[in-house]
């Protein structure tokens, strides 16, 4: 499923599950958290989140789509609706562990967000290529490492729609490279350790 | 901040190329494999929407503590205490876990009288809150559970649920 661009965008997926969930057939709700979850918990990581916050977010976010399936109109967004929610709770979640006012929560600025609950020593970093990513990759703006993890673990055709749901939108139309992705591609075009494809 | 340069604004417009797809590979890799996400997660979520569907209020979990303090554990393992909330109760419950693989719930639930229900896997146990908002069950299967709450005085109100803990 991960493969690559012909099976599909995964927001193509979820949509064509939840149009199915939504006229009675076959078996589109379980499809949809089978393919989703992982995104979903990636972007909950991303923001910050202990990995049990992550958890009760994702399931949050799957029981509040139980409760708004009518009120989501177009299936095509379901994707982005349910990474816009996952998104909201995690910040939620941030500011109430901060013992902040939680009627906030649904304001769309970010708090300041934690560090990721990441031990360096729990980095799985296989191959010289990997190593060499890696190095680049720790040494850019959080708000870049969020935003790269949660496109990385999505599909090429969604980038906008992640980075939208993000609460950063691209500015094109379009999956261009932005400027995340821009910054680290110039800072591994510069390091010889890192061969590019011809 | 310090600014982008102009190459890099540049590059940034441009459609996104093998080298890209490369990096964002190499990336996805790496955190697959060094934070993935927990492989019953989707399952959790699953049980937990088939009792969405009663279209209740969901209470959110405020907080958790485990006995088992400083080690890394992503289910609700042993003995522990947790709170929740919603816009119209709180509760609190703290799960034993017996000789003989099965639990006790203890809990504590403002704005009584309800009714608590425990939704297990294959079975429901149902008890009502005493006047200070006390309840109990006695032995529950260990394994994925729900909590709902109705109000006994206006049984018309959305019931409360709770998110899927693994006791």
């Amino acid at each position: 499923m991960q493969a690559g661009a012909n099976a599909g965008s995964l927001a193509e997926q979820a949509a064509a599950a939840f149009q199915e969930y939504r006229s009675g057939r076959g078996d589109g709700m379980a499809e949809l958290v089978d393919s989703t979850t992982s995104l979903l918990w990636h972007t909950a990581r991303a923001q910050g989140l202990t990995q049990q916050q992550a958890e009760d977010a994702v399931q949050t976010t799957w029981l509040l789509l139980v409760q708004h399936a009518s009120d989501i109109t177009e299936p095509r967004g379901v994707l982005k609706w349910l990474l816009t929610t996952v998104r909201r709770e995690a910040w939620s979640t941030v500011r109430r562990a901060r013992r902040e006012d939680a009627r906030d929560d649904l304001t769309d600025v970010a708090p300041e967000l934690p560090g990721e609950d990441l031990d360096p020593e729990d980095m799985v970093v296989r191959g010289a290529d990997q190593r060499v990513l890696w190095r680049h990759f720790a040494t850019l703006p959080a708000r870049c490492q969020r935003l790269l993890r949660v496109v990385a673990l999505a599909e090429r055709p969604d980038y906008a729609q992640v980075a939208e749901s993000l609460g950063m939108p691209v500015g094109s139309i379009g999956p261009t490279r932005g400027r995340c992705l821009a910054k680290l591609r110039a800072a591994l075009t510069a390091d010889p350790a890192w061969e590019v494809t011809p | 901040m310090t600014p982008l340069p102009a190459s890099e604004i540049r590059s940034a417009g441009e459609p996104i190329d093998a080298d890209d797809l490369r990096t964002l590979a190499a990336i996805r890799a790496i955190y697959q494999a060094s934070d993935p996400a927990p492989s019953d997660l989707a399952d959790r979520a699953k049980f937990a929407m088939t009792v969405a569907a009663l279209e209740a209020e969901i209470a959110e979990i405020t907080s958790s503590e485990h006995d088992l303090a400083g080690v890394r554990s992503t289910v609700y393992e042993r003995a522990a205490t947790i709170t929740f909330s919603s816009g119209h109760l709180s509760a609190m419950i703290t799960i034993e876990v017996m000789d003989g693989g099965t639990a006790r719930i203890s809990g504590w639930v403002t704005s009584p009288p309800v009714w608590v229900e425990l939704r297990e896997r294959s079975r429901t146990q149902t008890t009502t809150a005493d006047e200070d908002g006390r309840f109990s069950f006695a032995s529950a299967e260990r394994g994925l559970v729900h909590l709902v709450f109705r109000r006994t005085d206006a049984p018309e109100e959305r019931p409360v649920i709770t998110p899927a803990i693994e006791i």
